[in-house]
C-alpha cells in the first residue's frame, strides 16, 4: 500500500463517515423546530469560508499556517463534503427563488471547476513527466523561438550541403509556421494527436523522396519538430494547470458575495430562525 | 545527445519570478536581463545593473552568465551599463492576468448584485418561491408579511441583526389571522404562558405540569412554511410536527398516546351544570309537573330529544329555548327563592328625617325608616368613591341596633353624614342620567374604576348602563331630588322606577316571558361578574359567605351557569356555554361521523343503571351508539355546582377554567382504547389533528387589513 493510497483511504473513510453522519442526522430532523436548514446553512457558510481561505493561505507563504499540501487535502475533502451538505441544505430540492437559484448555480460551477481542477492537477503532472523535458511554462516561447531558429538554420544548411532546395522548401511550406509559435493547444489537452499524425505522415512520405545526403539533415529537422511538439504539449497542459483558476477563483468570489446576500436576506426576512 | 532546452542549475538559469504581475515583452527571443518594472514599464534597456566594488572605487559588470557574462566594455565611471537594448512592451504574467480577471469579475458580480438588490426587481430577486394559493390570491406584497421589505436593502442588515424578525412576522400574521383571546403568537399554540400551564394541567390531569414546554418561543413559519409554491397547503402538518415539541413522543394514537384523564370528558368542568339522572330518570320519565303536556309532546324519553347535532355536526348541545325552557321558562327557582329577587337594584333611596334634607330637595323626604336601608352591591359599585359616605353613616349605629329611633338620636351630629350621603347619591344619579350618553357612560366607567379598580370596556358600558336605564335614572332624579311628582310606575318596562319603595330596578327579560327572547338578560349578564368582583374585593367569598352575601337572584343564575376564575383572578360566568370551551380547548370531537356507525358492538356488558333503563335506550340504534361512549352510572351529579365551585375555589381545587373541578358526572369516562378500536392505521384516521387543534379558538381571517391590498397590486409570486 503506497503512502498516497493510504492517505486517500484514510481521508476518504473520514469523508464517507462525515457524509453518513450528516445524512443520518438530517434524516432524524423531522421536527421543524430543530431548524436543520439553519444548521446546514451556517455550516455551509463556514465551510465555504474555510475553502476560500486556502487562497489566502497560499498568499501568506511565510506565515506558519501549515503546509500548502495539508491545506489542499482539507480543501479537497471538505469541498467534497460540501457537495452533500449543499444538497442537504436545499432539502434535496432545486431552489425556486432567483437569488437561491443563482447561488445554487454558482455553487455548482465552483464545485465543478474545483473538481475539474482536482482532476487536471492529478492527471496532468504525470503526463508532463512522461513526455519531453521539464520546462518552465514562461520560458516555452523562448524555447520555441530557439527551436525555430535552429530549424531555419538546418533548412539553409541543407541547401548548402546537398545543393537541393527540397528540405528548405518543405520546411518553408510545412514546418515554418508550426515551429514559429505554440500550436495545437486543444489537441494536446484532449490528447487527440490528429495534427501530430498528419505531420508525421507528411514527414515520413517526404523522407522517402530524399537522397542519402539529405536524410541526416531532415532527421535533425524531424527531431526539432518533435521537440517543438513536446514544448506545445507542455505549454498546453501547464497552461491548463494555471488557467483553471481563472474560472474557479472568480466564481468563488461571486459565490461568497451571493452567499453574504443570501444570509442577510434570509435573516432579515425571517427564514433564518 | 540532444541538447537540453531548460537548464535548472543556479548558474545556468535565472530565477523565474512567476508571481510578478509583468513579464518581459521579448519572451520569444529570450527575456532581457533586468525584466519589467513593478508597474509594467520596461526595465531591460541596460544589459545589467552594475555593482559597486566593495573594496575599491568604481563598478563592475553584473551581467549573468546566461546572458553572456560580463561585457568587455564594462560599466561607466558613474555605474551606468555600457550596453543599450531596445525597449520592449512588457506583458501581463499569468498571475497578473488572473489578478485582473478576478478583480474585474468581482467588481462585475458586486455591481450585478447591487443592481439586483437596489433595483426595481429587488422583490422578485429575493423572493424564494411562489406564495401559497391562499396568500397569492390576496395579492400580498413582501411588506405584507416582512417588516424588512418596508425598508431598503441597507435596512435588511439591521433586520438581520435585530433578532425581532420572528416577532414582527408573527404580529403581521396576527393582524390578519385571529387566533385566540389570549394571544401570544410566538408561544406554543399562540397562547400565553399562563393559559398554556392551565391547559397542560387540565388536559393532562397534572401529568408533566411541573415542566415547562420545550420550546419557549416559535415562529408561525415553523409549521406554516411559505414560498413553497401555489400548490403548497400551508396548514398541512404531520404528526412529527406535533411530537417535535411535546415531551412525550409516541408511535401513534393506538401505541403510546397518553391515556385520557379519568372520567374524560364527562367530569371535566362543563359550562352548564346538568344532572341527567335527575332529569332523565326522574322528570322526563314521569312527564310530570306543570310542563307535563309539553314533555309528552316529545314522545318517549330518548337522548335525541335534547341532543341533536348542530349544523357542523360537531356538538350535540341542548338549547335553552328549545329544551330547557319547556320546564324552566319563568320558573327558575333556587333554594325556594322568588322570581322577584332576580332583579338588580341600581339605586335604593334611603329616607331620612326631614331635618337632614338639603334645602330645595323634594318635600317627599319623609321619615323613612333608615334601618331598612341596605344598599345593594350594584349601588355600592355605582357610588364609586362616594360609597364611603354610606359606610360612615351606617357605622354610627351598630347593625343590630339600627332603628328609626337610633338614627333620630344621632341628632345634629349625624346631619353632616346624612347630607354627605344624600349629596353623593344625587351626584351619582346626576352624572349617570345626564343627557349626553357618552358623558354618562364615561361617568359610569369612572365609578366602576373607583369601585373595582377596572374600567369596563365600551361594549360592557353599553350593556351595564343601557339608554333605557339612563332614562329611568333621569326620571328618578327628577322624582326624588327636584320639584314635581314622582315618575309613573314603569309598569311592565324592563327598567323600573319604584316610586313607592324608592328604587331603580332591572327586571330581567326572562321574568317577563318576553316573546322574542326568553333567556339571557344582557344587562344582568354584564352586571354579575362585576358584582362578584365587588364582593370579592370587599371580602373573599368563601364558606358560608357564598350563600349569604351573593344576592339570591344571582345565585339562581349560577345554579346552572358555572363560575370561572379567569386568568386575571376575577370571577366570570360562563354565559356562552361551550363556545368559550371550544375556543380554549386543544382537542375536538365531531359527533356526526360517529352517529352513522354501528358502535353498539363496542359497548361493554355492564348493565345500565335503573335511571337509564328505559325502553327507547335499547331499542333505538342511534342511542345504542350514544351509550357506547356515554355509559350511564349510578352516580348522582352535584346538585349544587354553584356552591361546589366556590368551595373548590376556597380549597384551591379550581384555580383555572378548564381544570376538572371535582364535579361528578352521571356517566363514566371514555377510554383511549375504545377510540383506538377504530382509529388505527388502515381503519379510521388517527393522526394528531384528527382530535387536536393547534390554534384553539382560531377564528376567521379578517377580511381586510390596513396596508394590505386585496386582489390588487402585484400578486406575490
Amino acid at each position: 500500500m503506497t503512502r498516497v493510497f493510504a492517505r486517500r483511504l484514510r481521508n476518504g473513510s473520514i469523508l464517507v463517515a462525515a457524509i453518513a453522519g450528516l445524512l443520518l442526522w438530517y434524516g432524524r430532523q423531522d421536527d421543524p423546530l430543530d431548524q436543520p436548514q439553519r444548521v446546514t446553512g451556517w455550516l455551509l457558510v463556514a465551510l465555504v469560508a474555510f475553502l476560500a481561505l486556502y487562497s489566502v493561505r497560499k498568499k501568506l507563504a511565510v506565515v506558519p499556517l501549515g503546509s500548502s499540501a495539508t491545506w489542499l487535502q482539507w480543501h479537497v475533502y471538505i469541498g467534497l463534503f460540501g457537495i452533500v451538505l449543499f444538497v442537504t441544505h436545499n432539502g434535496w430540492h432545486a431552489p425556486t427563488g432567483t437569488l437561491e437559484s443563482v447561488l445554487a448555480v454558482l455553487f455548482v460551477l465552483v464545485t465543478a471547476s474545483g473538481l475539474g481542477g482536482l482532476h487536471v492537477s492529478r492527471r496532468i503532472p504525470p503526463r508532463l513527466a512522461r513526455r519531453g523535458e521539464e520546462v518552465i511554462y514562461e520560458r516555452v516561447p523562448a524555447f520555441i523561438h530557439r527551436l525555430a531558429g535552429r530549424a531555419q538554420e538546418l533548412a539553409l544548411e541543407s541547401v548548402t550541403k546537398t545543393r537541393s532546395r527540397a528540405i528548405a522548401d518543405f520546411h518553408a511550406a510545412e514546418l515554418a509556421g508550426f515551429l514559429a509559435r505554440p500550436t495545437d493547444r486543444l489537441e494536446h489537452i484532449l490528447g487527440w494527436g490528429t495534427a501530430h499524425r498528419r505531420r508525421e505522415h507528411a514527414m515520413a512520405e517526404f523522407r522517402t523522396c530524399l537522397g542519402p545526403e539529405e536524410t541526416p539533415v531532415f532527421d535533425a529537422l524531424t527531431d526539432l519538430v518533435r521537440r517543438k511538439e513536446d514544448l506545445d504539449f507542455h505549454r498546453a497542459n501547464q497552461g491548463l494547470l494555471k488557467y483553471w483558476f481563472f474560472v474557479h477563483v472568480p466564481l468563488t468570489h461571486a459565490l461568497l458575495l451571493f452567499t453574504a446576500a443570501h444570509v442577510v436576506v434570509v435573516h432579515a426576512f425571517g427564514g433564518g430562525r | 545527445m540532444t541538447e537540453k532546452l531548460q537548464e535548472f542549475g543556479f548558474r545556468d538559469s535565472s530565477y523565474e519570478r512567476v508571481e510578478q504581475p509583468w513579464q518581459c515583452g521579448r519572451l520569444d527571443e529570450g527575456p532581457c536581463p533586468l525584466g519589467p518594472g513593478p508597474r509594467g514599464s520596461c526595465g531591460g534597456r541596460a544589459g545589467c545593473r552594475p555593482l559597486a566594488h566593495a573594496s575599491a572605487a568604481g563598478f563592475r559588470c553584473a551581467r549573468l552568465k546566461e546572458h553572456g557574462g560580463p561585457c568587455t566594455e564594462g560599466p561607466s565611471a558613474g555605474g551606468g551599463c555600457a550596453i543599450e537594448l531596445t525597449a520592449c512592451r512588457p506583458v501581463h504574467s499569468v498571475r497578473g492576468r488572473r489578478t485582473i480577471v478576478v478583480r474585474m469579475s468581482f467588481a462585475f458580480t458586486l455591481g450585478v448584485l447591487l443592481l439586483l438588490l437596489f433595483g426595481p426587481a429587488r422583490d422578485d430577486f429575493v423572493n424564494p418561491g411562489a406564495l401559497s394559493d391562499a396568500h397569492h390570491r390576496l395579492g400580498l406584497d413582501c411588506a405584507g408579511c416582512h417588516g424588512a421589505a418596508e425598508g431598503g436593502a441597507v435596512d435588511w442588515l439591521r433586520w438581520a441583526l435585530d433578532g425581532n424578525v420572528d416577532s414582527d412576522m408573527a404580529n403581521r400574521c396576527k393582524q390578519c389571522h385571529m387566533l385566540s383571546d389570549d394571544q401570544a403568537p410566538r408561544n406554543p399554540h399562540g397562547l400565553t404562558d399562563e393559559r398554556l400551564r392551565e391547559l397542560r394541567a387540565g388536559q393532562l390531569g397534572g401529568e408533566g405540569a411541573a415542566a415547562d414546554w420545550m420550546v419557549p418561543t416559535m415562529s408561525c413559519s415553523a409549521c406554516h412554511q411559505e414560498h413553497r409554491g401555489r400548490e403548497r397547503k400551508l396548514t398541512a402538518t404531520s404528526d412529527a410536527d406535533c411530537q417535535g415539541c411535546h415531551v412525550r413522543s409516541f408511535a401513534s394514537f393506538e401505541k403510546g398516546h397518553p391515556e385520557f384523564p379519568a372520567a374524560w370528558p364527562h367530569e371535566q368542568r362543563q359550562p352548564v351544570a346538568f344532572d341527567h339522572k335527575a332529569h332523565y330518570g326522574g322528570l322526563f320519565a314521569k312527564g310530570a309537573g306543570e310542563a307535563g303536556p309539553s314533555l309528552a309532546a316529545w314522545g318517549e324519553p330518548r337522548c335525541t330529544i335534547c341532543h341533536e347535532p348542530d349544523a357542523a355536526g360537531r356538538d350535540m348541545r341542548p338549547r335553552f329555548e328549545q329544551h330547557c325552557q319547556v320546564c324552566h321558562g319563568g320558573r327558575m327557582t333556587y333554594r325556594g327563592g322568588s322570581v322577584d329577587d332576580m332583579a338588580l337594584r341600581f339605586v335604593q333611596f334611603p329616607w331620612f328625617d326631614e331635618g337632614a334634607r338639603p334645602e330645595g330637595w323634594s318635600e317627599e323626604f319623609g321619615a323613612m325608616d333608615p334601618s331598612e336601608v341596605s344598599i345593594s352591591v350594584e349601588m355600592r359599585i355605582l357610588l364609586g368613591d362616594d360609597a364611603g359616605t354610606y359606610t360612615r353613616l351606617m357605622a354610627r349605629v351598630d347593625e343590630d341596633e339600627r332603628s328609626p329611633e337610633a338614627f333620630l338620636e344621632m341628632g345634629e351630629d349625624a346631619q353632616a353624614d346624612v347630607t354627605a350621603f344624600l349629596t353623593a347619591l344625587k351626584r351619582m344619579l346626576t352624572e349617570l342620567a345626564q343627557a349626553d350618553r357618552e358623558q354618562a357612560l364615561a361617568a359610569l366607567a369612572r365609578r366602576f374604576e373607583a369601585s373595582l379598580g377596572v374600567k369596563p370596556t365600551q361594549a360592557e358600558r353599553e350593556l351595564l348602563w343601557p339608554a333605557a336605564l339612563q332614562k329611568r335614572a333621569g326620571e328618578a332624579l327628577k322624582a326624588w331630588f327636584a320639584e314635581g311628582e314622582a315618575g309613573d310606575d314603569a309598569g311592565p318596562a324592563r327598567f323600573r322606577v319604584d316610586a313607592e319603595n324608592f328604587c331603580l330596578d332591572l327586571t330581567p327579560i326572562f321574568q317577563r316571558r318576553a316573546p322574542d327572547r326568553a333567556h339571557g338578560d344582557p344587562t344582568l349578564q354584564a352586571w354579575i361578574p362585576f358584582i362578584l368582583r365587588r364582593l370579592e374585593r370587599e371580602r373573599p367569598l368563601v364558606g358560608a359567605d357564598v350563600a349569604r352575601r351573593i344576592p339570591a337572584g344571582i345565585q339562581r343564575c349560577l345554579k346552572c351557569h358555572n363560575v370561572d376564575r379567569a386568568a386575571d383572578g376575577t370571577l366570570q360566568v360562563d354565559w356562552t356555554g361551550h363556545e368559550i370551551r371550544r375556543r380554549e380547548r386543544l382537542d375536538r370531537f365531531v359527533h356526526a361521523p360517529h352517529l352513522g356507525q354501528d358502535l353498539a358492538a363496542l359497548r361493554g356488558a355492564a348493565p345500565l343503571p335503573a335511571w337509564a333503563r328505559l325502553p327507547a335506550l335499547e331499542g333505538d340504534p342511534l342511542m345504542r351508539n350514544c351509550l357506547t361512549c356515554h355509559v350511564p352510572t349510578e352516580h348522582d351529579a352535584h346538585d349544587d355546582f354553584f356552591l361546589h365551585f366556590f368551595q373548590g375555589a376556597k380549597d384551591g381545587v379550581v384555580p383555572g377554567r378548564t381544570k376538572a373541578h371535582g364535579a361528578r358526572s352521571n356517566f363514566s369516562g371514555i377510554s383511549r382504547a375504545l377510540c383506538a378500536t377504530c382509529h388505527a392505521p388502515g381503519q379510521v384516521r388517527s393522526d394528531c389533528l384528527t382530535c387536536h387543534v393547534y390554534h384553539p379558538g382560531a377564528r376567521a381571517t379578517r377580511a381586510e387589513r390596513p396596508g394590505v391590498a386585496r386582489g390588487g397590486g402585484a400578486p406575490g409570486r
